[in-house]
């Protein structure tokens, strides 16, 4: 039973750090991929006749738009840490009664 | 010492699991689907909203809007303005979750009651199409 727990959380662990490493290499890649999205994006308004300048100021949009992503994911994250946090409470209050 | 007393909680909350539901298996089914999920997910969007082909449409929706609003005379000025406001209308994420949570995107109907992400980054996809394609008719009405 004991080995089987353990062999359990190793699984879990290793199911952890893989999602974590996916996502680490996700969120280090952003910027570049951030950085191609608005090369080609600017490209295409310059070849529509606008100067280079007015491409660029547009194209801050993909940089609010990551902005965006990322607070949305940080406000999920520290939405499901309150909520862990509530459960780890009732927890503990249902073994200590 | 707290650590002990959850996982006396949480092996206590186990316990009362009906029959057919091991637990520590069950967890480790959930992990191991949304540890394949999750990454899938987060590239499908990614790989929809900051690719250079995603770049590519959008600035030709927002290039053939500006073109049409420079032939009908506008000063640059106001044209530069209102396409900035145009891409704007469309890089709205949070209206875009909301669509795409609207058709059930976030409908629970994939291995263990985890919404499948593949299904999800297409739905996604197809949002971010189906605006630039509507960006584009408007530019070009």
């Amino acid at each position: 039973m004991k080995a089987k727990t353990v062999a359990t959380v190793l699984k879990g662990s290793y199911y952890i750090l893989k999602m974590s490493g996916s996502l680490l290499s996700a969120w280090l890649t952003l910027g570049w991929r951030v950085g191609r999205a608005r090369r080609s994006f600017e490209n295409q308004l310059v070849q529509g006749g606008m100067t280079k300048e007015d491409a660029r100021q547009i194209s801050e949009v993909y940089s609010e738009l990551k902005d965006q992503m990322m607070s949305t994911v940080k406000g999920a994250i520290s939405n499901a840490r309150k909520s862990s946090g509530n459960s780890h409470f009732s927890l503990n209050n249902a073994a200590s009664a | 010492m707290t650590t002990h007393i959850v996982v006396q909680g949480t092996n206590e909350v186990l316990k009362e699991l009906p029959e057919g539901h091991e637990g520590p298996e069950d967890l480790e089914k959930v992990l191991k689907t949304v540890s394949d999920q999750i990454p899938t997910l987060v590239k499908g969007v990614l790989g929809a909203i900051f690719s250079p082909e995603a770049g590519k449409s959008m600035g030709a929706a927002a290039a053939n809007f500006y073109r049409e609003l420079k032939s009908s005379g506008l000063p640059e000025e106001v044209a530069v303005k209102m396409t900035q406001d145009y891409v704007k209308s469309f890089t709205n994420i949070g209206e875009l979750f909301k669509d795409v949570s609207s058709k059930g995107g976030f409908s629970a109907h994939g291995e263990h009651g985890v919404p499948d992400a593949g299904d999800l980054s297409k739905k996604i996809e197809e949002e971010v199409k189906k605006k630039i394609a509507e960006s584009k008719e408007h530019g070009t009405e």
